[in-house]
């Protein structure tokens, strides 16, 4: 417990002075981030009544002593960086407008693979992936250039390269059995 | 007397044109295999094994072992161009190396990573062949609490060396930890965190979590871009680099190599942690602390030696005591068990000419290497010339194939998705993403170390102080961490202080 | 005329089907098959694995591909072969961790899903102590036990593992206490017993049969019906009157349902690759004692070892209460 306390000592001493309004509201977002996953943590660590009845006293070596300390440590730390953006803020503070659209792409990218997970099971690895390559790579291609058919034949055929290519590689050679 | 039979076993080996296509051959596998993505060192010694079987033993040994040093360095290659480390021991090289890349010198990079491990790869084979004895001696009389201490002292020293905030980069290990916890407790077989999950039971693998949070997280950051989502991506630069320049980084490669060999011969640790602490090393030693991160060649040096000393390093235990000190070993010993060999305090005294064997294919397998990178350099730089949008579509799916490669199942590519998420969001938070990979290896070694330690001490925590190993690894640590506190407070010693303990 | 040639065409086609369709059910296995271990690569579940496969090919036509799927202590693997579909494609290796967690684990799916296969080998476990404790036989052993329970320092499995049942068993027999620490897996298991954390062990011969030739341990007895060929100066425990013979056992498995025939081809093409001399020998060097046998004999197995294990496990409260039977 002694170390821990020096060490966030340690680390808060050293933290750099100034921070401006946007780095305030990230450190505020990230401090609220960590929270969430020491309340799910410790949700997790509660509601396991087996993990409970096995540790005993609490700082015995058992199985919940290193989780616990983690998820006291992450409560703290969270709850340091909550105060420290807050802080920063005090001085006046007027939020530009998130820009949403930024992510569109990103979030875009994470359903596709869901989706791509999920139509491999009943597509096969080819085609689902085929699809999926051709999908992206039409496009990310819309704006390169306009020139219509020639660029969806690239597309395509790049599409089908990628997929030979990881099915060779990894079924032929590797003998991992995709589905 | 052990020379003898080396340069015998050297000399059987180069004389014979079949076995050097063989070492060629195995090789180039090895390096295309250690940069996919999802294809370990360990997959790729167990995928190629049955090739093995029906060679004479000498020529089996050559080619395993050439497939092991060469994914080595195949990892550092995906590591660097697309910030995947393609095997968990490249899981630093990324830090410095994709940075360099992005900055168009992916080429030196390259390079600079190639000369590190030939040098690591050499300096490695030399403390094998010379200390061996007295390191299988030191490495096999450490017990559970050095190993813990090994662990809090690699925590400790990357916590700091992770860029501007380590507040910031310990609650990202302290995640890290967390979820290096999800499964059954190896100690009372207890389930936690696996909130009745079937998926959650199996826990996070290492890979799995490494190919969502530098993988998926870098695509999708490359693809939320502003307006036009795919920036023109930076030349590689053209590979070239002037010998010299490598030969000025030698510090940082000398130290590197003996980190690795060091630590790489503590069975159960592994080389994650020989290049997180070579890393770390290099990062506080430097002159130019804050160019970690961003592209410092020294932070692709070290830990490049680093890992390829330590397959020397991580060998010794293997073949004087019998005991596999990590996954790729463990391996290793089962090929040779395949053709018969049993590795082992025994097999030292009765079958000299077996290590010399070993020690002349890693020799070879080093030089290899390095004829074969410096081959490939050119093919990779044109690769990685093709246009964004398919090299992200490629990664994507090389994500996806490689999660599901690792234990053939399809609860991994969902985990690795999360992580790609996590990692998204860390970016958009401004937290740096490398502690949650280091505290996922780490924290698990330096829990069951502390718990079985103090099983056997009853209780006691003095285990610790009062075994002499511990004792100095811990005081290490302790040094590492009040450090930059002694100095911060010096500094701050005229400001008011407005953040008190 | 027409209807000659009609006739004829018709019976054409109609031996051509069935010419086609006679072919397909001889014709297993049409594409590689799969072998799951559920363990990683390089264990002796997985080299036992590998050689088999090696051998097989050549007598099914068609590859025989290891799988590692792993995880949650072996669970993983045995899931994935019980929702395969039973085609005779996906063949699982198991031992006798699937039993243990069938018991422990309410996620890990229960042997009525598996139909066993091919019986392969048997590994024994053994009993070892540390040479510098002074201990050369049992009867010492257990008496340092008696006169002060919990002080020899003894390192297992986790719960649940193998050397875990070895212990248990040890202790039951003789009535005895001893201070079990876990390590995870026999590789560090090892190592603990040489670096002298632990003073005794109970690890499959295999694995410290040349720590017993360098002297560091000494191997008090083997849990087998013949002494081990690896150590041939160590008597079994039957032999000092004890009867206690225990070892992980090496069991082909498919999921329930799949067609006899295609069990039938299986099955003789895995016998025939375990009854191969070279393959037998490989085995018997690396400490298991081989006798090979078909669906029968590892019907038999299981059901015996799950009589020796239950009780084991249900004494130590290991079994989940939704699995007591």
């Amino acid at each position: 417990m002694a170390l821990l306390a020096i060490a966030m000592t340690n680390r808060v001493i050293s933290e750099p002075e100034v921070t401006s309004s946007d780095q305030a509201v990230q450190d505020i977002l990230a401090g609220m981030f960590f929270l969430f996953w020491a309340a799910l943590g410790g949700y997790g660590l509660v509601s396991n009544d087996q993990l409970l009845a096995s540790q005993g006293s609490m700082l015995s070596a058992g199985p919940a002593l290193i989780p616990g300390l983690t998820l006291a440590g992450l409560c703290v730390g969270g709850v340091l960086l909550l105060l420290k953006g807050a802080w920063s803020i005090r001085a006046g503070y007027s939020p530009d407008r998130p820009n949403w659209h930024q992510h569109g792409y990103a979030v875009a990218m994470v359903i596709s693979l869901l989706a791509l997970v999920g139509s491999m099971q009943a597509a096969g690895f080819l085609i689902s992936t085929f699809l999926f390559c051709s999908g992206w790579l039409l496009t990310l291609s819309r704006r390169i250039a306009r020139e219509g058919l020639r660029v969806i034949g690239i597309a395509i055929s790049c599409a089908a390269l990628i997929s030979c290519v990881i099915y060779l590689v990894f079924v032929e050679l590797v003998k991992v059995p995709l589905p | 007397m052990i020379i003898n039979e080396f340069l015998a076993a050297l000399l059987s080996i180069l004389s014979s044109p079949e076995a050097l296509m063989m070492a060629l051959f195995a090789v180039t596998l090895g390096v295309i295999l250690g940069a996919l993505p999802g294809i370990s060192s360990t997959m790729a010694i167990a995928v190629l094994l049955p090739v093995t079987f029906g060679m004479e033993t000498q020529l089996a040994i050559l080619f395993l072992l050439g497939v092991f040093i060469s994914s080595v360095y195949g990892g550092s290659i995906s590591a660097i161009l697309i910030n995947i480390p393609g095997t968990p021991a490249a899981m630093v090289t990324q830090l410095d190396g994709y940075p360099m890349c992005k900055a168009g010198l992916g080429g030196q990079a390259l390079k600079y990573a190639l000369y590190a491990s030939t040098v690591g790869g050499v300096i490695g084979i030399v403390l094998l062949i010379v200390i061996s004895p007295w390191m299988a001696k030191a490495a096999g009389s450490m017990r559970s609490p050095e190993f813990a201490a090994i662990a809090a002292l690699g925590l400790v020293m990357l916590a700091f060396a992770s860029g501007k905030s380590p507040l910031r980069g310990v609650l990202v290990g302290l995640l890290g930890l967390m979820c290096g916890m999800i499964g059954f407790d190896t100690v009372t077989d207890v389930e936690r965190f696996t909130y009745n999950s079937v998926t959650m039971q199996g826990g996070v693998d290492i890979v799995t979590m490494m190919l969502g949070i530098f993988g998926l997280s870098e695509v999708m950051k490359n693809l939320a871009g502003a307006s036009n989502p795919i920036h023109g991506k930076p030349g590689m630069g053209n590979a070239k680099l002037p010998i010299w320049r490598v030969l000025a980084r030698w510090k940082a490669a000398i130290r590197g190599s003996l980190v690795g060999a060091l630590i790489g011969c503590v069975p159960a640790i592994g080389s994650s942690i020989a290049v997180s602490v070579a890393y770390a090393q290099e990062a506080r030693l430097s002159k130019d602390k804050d160019s970690f991160g961003k592209g410092n060649p020294d932070g692709v040096v070290a830990p490049e030696a680093a890992n390829s000393s330590s397959i020397g390093g991580s060998l010794i235990p293997m073949m004087t005591l019998g005991i596999p000190g990590d996954t790729v070993t463990a391996v290793l010993m089962g090929a040779l068990l395949m053709h018969g060999l049993r590795p082992g305090p025994m097999l030292f005294t009765n079958n000299p000419e077996f290590f010399a064997s070993v020690y002349a294919a890693l020799l070879i397998g080093v030089v290899a290497t390095l004829i074969v990178g410096l081959l490939l350099a050119r093919w990779i730089v044109k690769i990685m010339g093709l246009p964004p949008r398919i090299l992200l579509t490629g990664i994507a799916v090389l994500c996806v194939v490689g999660s599901f490669a690792i234990r053939n199942s399809i609860s991994d590519v969902f985990i690795m998705v999360f992580f790609g998420v996590i990692g998204y969001i860390l970016h958009l938070l401004r937290l740096p993403a490398a502690p949650l990979a280091f505290g996922l290896i780490l924290g698990p070694i330096l829990e069951e170390n502390l718990r079985r330690s103090l099983l056997i001490s009853r209780g006691s925590w003095s285990v610790f102080i009062e075994r002499p190993l511990s004792l100095g690894i811990l005081t290490v640590t302790l040094l590492v961490l009040l450090l930059p506190m002694l100095s911060a407070l010096c500094r701050r010693w005229s400001n008011s202080m407005r953040r008190t303990a | 005329m027409k209807v000659r040639k009609v006739a004829l065409l018709l019976s054409l086609i109609v031996f051509g089907m069935g010419g086609v369709v006679g072919a397909q059910a001889q014709s297993f296995p049409k594409k590689a098959i799969s072998l799951v271990v559920v363990w990683p690569a390089g264990g002796s579940h997985d080299i036992a694995a590998r050689m088999v496969a090696e051998n097989i090919d050549k007598s099914l036509g068609e590859p025989v591909v290891i799988t590692n799927v792993t995880g949650a202590a072996g669970s993983n693997g045995m899931r994935h072969v019980a929702q395969a579909e039973p085609d005779g494609y996906t063949i699982g290796l198991m031992g006798m961790h699937a039993l243990v967690q069938s018991f422990m684990n309410p996620n890990a799916p229960s042997l009525d899903s598996f139909e066993p296969l091919v019986f392969m080998a048997q590994e024994p476990g053994s009993l070892q102590v540390r040479s510098d404790l002074g201990i050369n036989n049992i009867e010492e052993y257990v008496q340092k036990l008696k006169d002060s329970p919990g002080s020899l320092i003894h390192g297992n499995d986790a719960m649940g593992g193998n050397t875990f049942v070895y212990t248990k068993l040890l202790e039951e027999y003789f009535d005895v206490e001893l201070t079990k620490v876990p390590y995870p897996g026999h590789a560090a298991n090892t190592g603990a017993l040489v670096s002298g954390e632990i003073e005794s062990a109970a690890m499959p011969v295999s694995t410290i049969a040349q720590h017993h030739e360098a002297g560091t341990v000494k191997t008090l007895g083997v849990m087998a019906e013949e002494r081990s060929s690896l150590l041939p100066d160590v008597p079994t425990f039957k032999e000092q009157g004890h009867n206690l013979v225990s070892g992980d056992y090496y069991i082909f498995f498919m999921p329930k349902g799949v067609p006899d025939e295609v069990a039938q081809t299986l099955e003789s093409a895995f016998l025939k690759a375990i009854q191969n001399p070279a393959l037998q020998q490989r085995m018997e060097d690396m400490g298991m004692t081989s006798s090979p046998g078909g669906r029968d004999i590892a019907r038999q197995v299981l059901a015996e070892q799950e009589a020796i294990i239950y009780p084991i496990l249900l004494n130590g409260d290991l079994v989940h209460e939704s699995l007591i039977k």
